[in-house]
């Protein structure tokens, strides 16, 4: 598991992830991603690479949304794979973070 | 499913990250245990629409040992019913060891069914006249449950025999308080033998689901359990399947789980899994060292811990909002 930065525009911070976020790849990134929420008040998770995630994957982007959200900020997902979709969809967490699969909407969204 | 290759693939590297982890002793106090080849891991999952994902050693046999309990408790339950079967023995955790020899003070009945005074006591009220028909009606169930044949391993079961110096003393014991009759030889060869049954890892699943799935075999689709008792197993099992490591399971796997000094572990996801695993080694507890890890990272991997932040409480409540 992967994890890289970029600076938008507008002050937005887009977060890329790369491969599966399972147990092992979840450990990978938690410093980073717990980081990332301290520091940033306009966060976009890009999935696109993201080619699996499990049940502890779910909690390594629930618990920064939360941190962002406490701070008075947000973070959107965007653009999962069909395979991720589904478990954002059927574990609820695409109610407690947007789900994008448009870049403008998910820009606009944070601004 | 199209998440299912996925599953086979989790389970896969589950197995291959554990299977080196070389810590624990194999069990020795019943000697033929201590023949077991400390190197044998096995993983097998079975859903309730009757799949199943395997890895490593899931078709070698081995006793079930004390994964009988919550079987010979459910047909305690079905054969006397909730308020009969609870005057011989508890529902409290003990956190005592699995061979513990303490007795509920003011009842005297064992803490609950899942170490050996406990099981005793049930085995006491699921044995029959003559003897080896209560250990066969023991084994058919379990065969309607596993989906095909089991056998009692004669040696298994002479050397529990011989040995058993402390289970014959719990029963005694319970005798003088009369939480189980005089029969004490025929309840002792009725518990050995529910313990000497041999399974593997295929079984145990298909067991465990049986479970999950309100007692009804997932591929053959007999009706082996009743459901309305199902839920008080798994209660128990959730409480004090793991003996003195209870809580710390629940913790950190959060499943009804019952562990068995050979060095297997069932565990069950209501209404949707069973897990089994295998491997001798085992903690100081008495519990399967690369089970319980392999256990913990299935539960962290699917969110499968009761209280998973995933997992909604009631389906009912959601169609009254």
């Amino acid at each position: 598991m992967a994890i890289t930065t970029e600076v938008m525009t507008g002050g937005i911070t887009r977060v890329i992830l790369d491969g599966r976020l399972d147990v092992d790849g979840a450990a990978a990134v938690d410093v980073q991603m717990t980081e990332i929420a301290g520091m940033h008040k306009a966060v976009l998770v890009d999935l696109q690479n993201v080619s699996y995630l499990g049940s502890t994957g779910l909690r390594s982007l629930v618990a920064p949304a939360r941190t962002i959200k406490s701070r008075g900020g947000k973070m959107v997902l965007f653009a999962p794979s069909e395979m991720v979709e589904k478990v954002l969809k059927v574990s609820g967490v695409d109610t407690l973070i947007p789900v994008h699969f448009e870049l403008q909407g998910a820009l606009a969204a944070l601004r | 499913m199209s998440t299912f290759p996925e599953i086979e693939q989790i389970v896969q590297r589950i197995y291959e990250k554990y299977r080196r982890v070389d810590d624990g002793d194999v069990a020795t106090y019943i000697p033929e245990l201590a023949k077991a080849n400390a190197d044998h891991f096995g993983i097998c999952l079975a859903t309730v629409d009757g799949r199943v994902v395997h890895a490593g050693d899931w078709e070698h046999e081995f006793t079930i040992q004390s994964m009988c309990k919550p079987f010979a408790f459910q047909m305690a339950m079905e054969e006397f019913g909730r308020d009969e079967t609870l005057k011989h023995v508890g529902v409290e955790p003990s956190g005592d060891a699995f061979n513990s020899i303490e007795l509920e003070p003011g009842t005297m009945r064992p803490f609950n069914p899942m170490i050996n005074a406990g099981a005793i006591a049930i085995s006491s009220l699921i044995k029959k006249k003559p003897v080896e028909s209560g250990i066969q009606a023991f084994v058919e169930r379990l065969e309607m449950a596993a989906g095909r044949k089991l056998r009692i391993d004669e040696a298994v079961l002479a050397s529990e025999a011989a040995t058993g110096n402390r289970n014959r003393a719990i029963a005694y014991l319970m005798l003088n308080f009369g939480i189980i009759d005089g029969q004490v030889d025929h309840t002792l060869h009725q518990y050995f033998s529910q313990c000497s049954v041999l399974v593997n890892c295929h079984d145990l699943a298909m067991m465990a689901a049986t479970m999950a799935n309100m007692g009804s075999n997932p591929v053959t689709g007999e009706m082996v359990f009743d459901f309305r008792y199902v839920k008080d197993v798994l209660t128990v099992m959730f409480t004090c399947g793991l003996y003195d490591h209870a809580g710390e399971w629940a913790l950190r796997v959060g499943l009804p789980a019952k562990s068995g000094v050979a060095g297997g572990i069932i565990a069950i996801v209501n209404r949707q899994l069973g897990i089994a695993v295998y491997s001798p080694k085992l903690d100081a507890k008495g519990n399967s060292v690369r089970g319980i890890l392999a256990c913990k990272e299935l539960a962290s991997e699917l969110g499968l811990h009761a209280f998973e932040f995933t997992n909604i409480g009631s389906n009912l409540m959601q169609s009254l909002f």
